[in-house]
């Protein structure tokens, strides 16, 4: 019912008459689009604003790096949307990696991990950059002496794990749950959905329903974070080998080259774009999923190329642009000493 | 019947304090209730304030803490949201105490309802709530927001409402007061035009009656009164003062006997001293008088018996003759004496008859003559009437008196000139001496009983004999005059009409005196 639906909408917009279409439906899609007001946090690490502080710390501590030269957001930079304007960071081994560094924002609604999905928590993945050579390059031996030289992160380690104190779990523990607060803000677009019919421009409501019909885009990027926490092969042209999903999903076709969807929050501040950050503007983006996608066999079969009018481009970017939110100030922590 | 005017004025007096009352309460009423609004007010935006305090506190707690810049501990959260907590719950209360309309009552419990929310969150926030979720920050903001803004939606429609109430209140109160004025001002314009018309009632008779009073006072009667019919107590006053002044006429004319009668009573009361220093003179005088003729009777006597052989019928005849003088003189006196008597009991009377009084007048001349050697007694009458009607004795009696005191009083000089003459129907008689005379105060009192001139200080006499003399002359329908200059003697003359036919009997007041005498 849905898709037959969404297809009288794309029908609808395609012949040049989606108002009437388009009001009669606009409420039901809409409503899809709405965002959760609460963070939820697993039983195993309840929220309180003490652990959320010290995640805070930790995750801007360089202290967590081999050489004390890197924190996390080093790579994953606020100003940024939690990534970095570089085709893929750079790491303790001072080489680009091999994959962008993914935006940190929610979460807490994502799971699994890693462009190809190979954590489970963010605890767990939380550990990856640390210790990895390429990344942090860090020991949470040497991490756990250093930490415990400061009295403070004592302290505060004791006061929050009385019989644990400082430990590998519960430092990725507390990073894991101020990661959970990381939330994109309320954009013009969330604006919209709520019912502010200002909050967005006409081009970008248009936008809005090709994201949703001919743009096919909503496949994928799903629900009010944009994605479906799903692996696929969008057809990118390979420039150095990354298997991607099918480093752990071997026998499924599909997971070549495939990638977790990002979502597409405060798109603005992330360029480059893509697991390899090959793709500059949103411009590519739209351009490649119009004419770009390679197709091949694990090519994602929702993913054919889409025709787009230039009028109907330049809608979706502008809708695709509405998900940035204003920036939010990000105070910096007082690191312990 | 009670007093008008006291009525109306206290009528007026308790129509004024109960305006005064009435004004008093429905200022103080009005007033009050402004009070009471502003009160409302300033109390609602005091709570709203201190709502505000107690929710910028919390804010500025999980600001602080929601920043995760620092280590905040959960104690140290929870005092501080404690104490914050409390203040809003106090603001709070105060807030639904002071509200003032259903619509406002209603934003209050939004707010309140928001605030509730926006605390739950702040303590999951917090971390002062154990929960699986927390709201997003950003929602906990719009929440906030949200809250702060039906705060201050709540204010201002306190604030308006109050506003409102406080105009309308006011408004009503000045409506009040101005319809209290207007009240106030009609009462007060009556009464002032009552008062000015109590005031001209009352006064234009008062000034009225004081000029009458005065008049009154100062003894004229003759005055007339107007409003007497009135019935309130300016016409008792007329009344009062117009019975006044009947009672001052009554009174002065009384005051007038009573004047007269002191007067009389005051000179009848010097009279009776002066009489009874007479009298008491005159009892010496007479006894004086009488010793010596009859020590003269007595000497001669004696005289005529020790020598009886020897005397002479010269002698006899002069020691006779000065026995029969001093009886005589005796018998003078006594006749004199007894006519006073009578004449103060009111019986003398004389019996006026035919005389000569040519004759009459020429005998006692004589008779004077004839006594008393001393002297020279003259008489020059001219044509006197034939006949004269009198009493015979009593002319005698006048003529013989008048002609002794002037022998008495003109020691130094023995010319004494009696003269006659007729004017119309009178006769006049006048006896001159030129002896001591007198001065013009006793003069005056020559007539009265017992009185003796001053400068007849060493002469004997009784006092009794002009009065007498006068007594007479008036019995005769005559009167008598003194004419004297100190030192140089004393004319007194007697006037008589001629046709004195009818004898009278002289109506006389009693007198005290008892005695008489001729000195
Ligand atoms: C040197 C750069 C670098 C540093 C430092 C780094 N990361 Fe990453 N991070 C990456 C890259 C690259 C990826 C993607 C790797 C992949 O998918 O294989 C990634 C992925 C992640 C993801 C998964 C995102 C998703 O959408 O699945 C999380 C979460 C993450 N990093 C958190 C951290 C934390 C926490 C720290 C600090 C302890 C950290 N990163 C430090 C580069 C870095
Ligand atoms: C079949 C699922 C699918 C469809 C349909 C799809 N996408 Fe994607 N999209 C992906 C995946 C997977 C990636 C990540 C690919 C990678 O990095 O290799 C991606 C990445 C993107 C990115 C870059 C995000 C980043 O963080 O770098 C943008 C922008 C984007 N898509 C927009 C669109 C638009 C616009 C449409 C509709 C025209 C669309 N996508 C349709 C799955 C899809």
């Amino acid at each position: 019912m849905r898709n037959f639906l969404k297809l009288i909408i794309g029908l609808g917009s395609l012949t040049g008459f989606p108002a009437l279409c388009f009001a009669g439906d606009a409420l039901t899609l809409k409503s899809q689009y709405k965002r959760p007001l609460e963070i939820k946090f697993p039983k195993t690490a309840p929220y309180s604003p003490q652990l959320v502080t010290l995640g805070k710390m930790l995750f801007f501590d360089p202290r967590l790096s081999g050489k004390n030269n890197l924190n996390c957001a080093s790579c994953h930079n606020p100003s940024f949307g939690y990534e970095v304007p570089v085709k893929t960071p750079i790491g303790a081994t001072l080489t680009p990696l091999k994959r962008q560094a993914p935006t940190l924002l929610n979460m807490a609604w994502v799971a699994p991990l890693f462009w190809d999905g190979r954590a489970e928590t963010l605890e767990e993945q939380a550990a990856g950059p640390i210790t990895h050579p390429d990344e942090m390059g860090g020991e949470f031996e040497t991490i756990i002496k250093r930490l415990s030289k400061s009295p403070e992160y004592k302290k505060f380690f004791h006061y929050l794990f009385p019989q644990t104190g400082i430990t590998r779990e519960n430092i990725l523990k507390a990073i894991a749950t101020y990661e959970r607060t990381i939330i994109a803000g309320w954009a013009p677009f969330d604006k919209w959905i709520e019912g502010d019919e200002t909050a967005i421009s006409n081009a970008a409501k248009r936008g809005f329903i090709i994201f949703n019909g001919a743009g096919k885009c909503a496949t994928c990027h799903s629900g009010w974070n944009f994605t479906d926490n799903k692996f696929h092969d969008i057809g990118l042209e390979i420039i150095e080998k990354d298997l991607g999903r099918a480093e752990h999903e071997s026998n499924n076709v599909f997971a070549e080259n495939a990638f977790k969807t990002p979502t597409l929050r405060n798109l603005s501040h992330r360029s480059p774009f893509m697991h390899n950050g090959h793709l500059k503007s949103l411009e590519d983006v739209v351009d490649h999923y119009i004419s770009g996608v390679i197709d091949r066999p694990s090519t994602s079969p929702s993913i054919t190329n889409v025709t787009l009018s230039i009028e109907q481009k330049s809608d979706l970017i502008a809708f695709l642009k509405s998900l940035t939110a204003e920036r939010q100030d990000v105070s910096m922590p007082i690191l312990p000493n | 019947m009670r007093s008008k005017i006291f009525m109306s004025i206290f009528a007026a007096l308790l129509l004024g304090v109960l305006l005064c009352g009435y004004m008093y309460f429905v200022t103080e009423k009005g007033i009050h209730k402004v009070e009471e609004i502003t009160n409302k007010t300033f109390q609602t935006v005091k709570y709203a304030e201190a709502f505000h305090n107690s929710f910028k506190s919390i804010d500025t707690l999980t600001n602080r803490v929601l920043s995760m810049t620092s280590f905040i501990t959960k104690e140290e959260i929870k005092d501080q949201f404690d104490i914050s907590h409390k203040a809003f719950a106090n603001a709070s209360k105060g807030m639904s105490d002071y509200s003032l309309s259903p619509l406002i009552q209603q934003k209050f419990e939004q707010l309140n309802h928001q605030k509730e929310a926006w605390l739950r969150d702040s303590k999951l926030l917090l971390g002062l709530e154990k929960s699986e979720t927390i709201p997003i920050l950003e929602i906990y903001k719009q929440r906030q927001e949200n809250l702060h803004h039906t705060l201050d939606e709540f204010l201002s429609l306190a604030k308006k409402e109050t506003s409102d109430q406080l105009l309308l209140s006011e408004k009503e109160l000045d409506n009040t007061l101005l319809t209290t004025f207007v009240i106030t001002l009609t009462v007060s314009i009556v009464f002032t035009l009552f008062a000015f018309l109590l005031a001209r009632g009352l006064s234009k008779p008062l000034v009225n009656l004081v000029h009458t009073a005065e008049q009154l006072a100062t003894g004229n009667t003759d005055v007339t009164f107007t409003q007497k019919d009135r019935t309130d107590e300016i016409g008792a006053v007329v009344r009062a003062v117009a019975g006044f002044r009947d009672g001052v006429i009554d009174r002065l004319s009384l005051q007038e006997n009573f004047k007269l009668q002191t007067e009389e009573l005051k000179e009848a009361l010097s009279k009776e001293k002066e009489l009874n220093e007479l009298q008491s003179e005159f009892v010496s005088m007479a006894s004086h008088e009488f010793r010596t003729p009859l020590a003269i009777i007595d000497a001669s006597a004696r005289r005529m018996e020790r020598r009886k052989e020897k005397l002479s019928s010269d002698d006899i005849s002069k020691r006779t003759q000065k026995i029969h003088n001093a009886v005589s003189r005796m018998l003078g006196l006594i006749e004199s004496t007894l006519m006073v008597a009578r004449a103060d009991k009111g019986k003398l009377s004389i019996t006026p008859k035919e005389i000569n009084l040519t004759e009459l007048i020429e005998q006692c001349c004589e008779n004077q003559n004839e006594i008393i050697t001393s002297h020279i007694v003259t008489h020059e009458l001219e044509e006197l009437p034939d006949l004269f009607i009198g009493d015979q004795a009593a002319l005698t009696q006048i003529m013989t008196n008048l002609l002794s005191n002037a022998v008495k009083y003109s020691p130094d000089n023995f010319m004494i000139e009696v003269q006659g003459w007729m004017r119309e129907t009178d006769v006049y008689i006048s006896v001159k001496d030129h002896g001591l005379g007198m001065d013009e105060e006793d003069l005056s009192n020559l007539f009265g009983r017992f009185f003796r001139a001053k400068t007849s200080t060493g002469i004997p006499g009784t006092g009794i004999g002009l009065n007498l003399v006068r007594t007479l002359v008036e019995m005769h329908e005559g009167e008598i005059s003194a004419q004297s200059s100190l030192g140089k003697g004393s004319t007194f003359t007697i006037r008589l009409p001629i046709k004195g036919e009818n004898s009278t009997n002289i109506d006389q007041e009693p007198q005290s005196l008892k005695y008489a005498s001729q000195m």
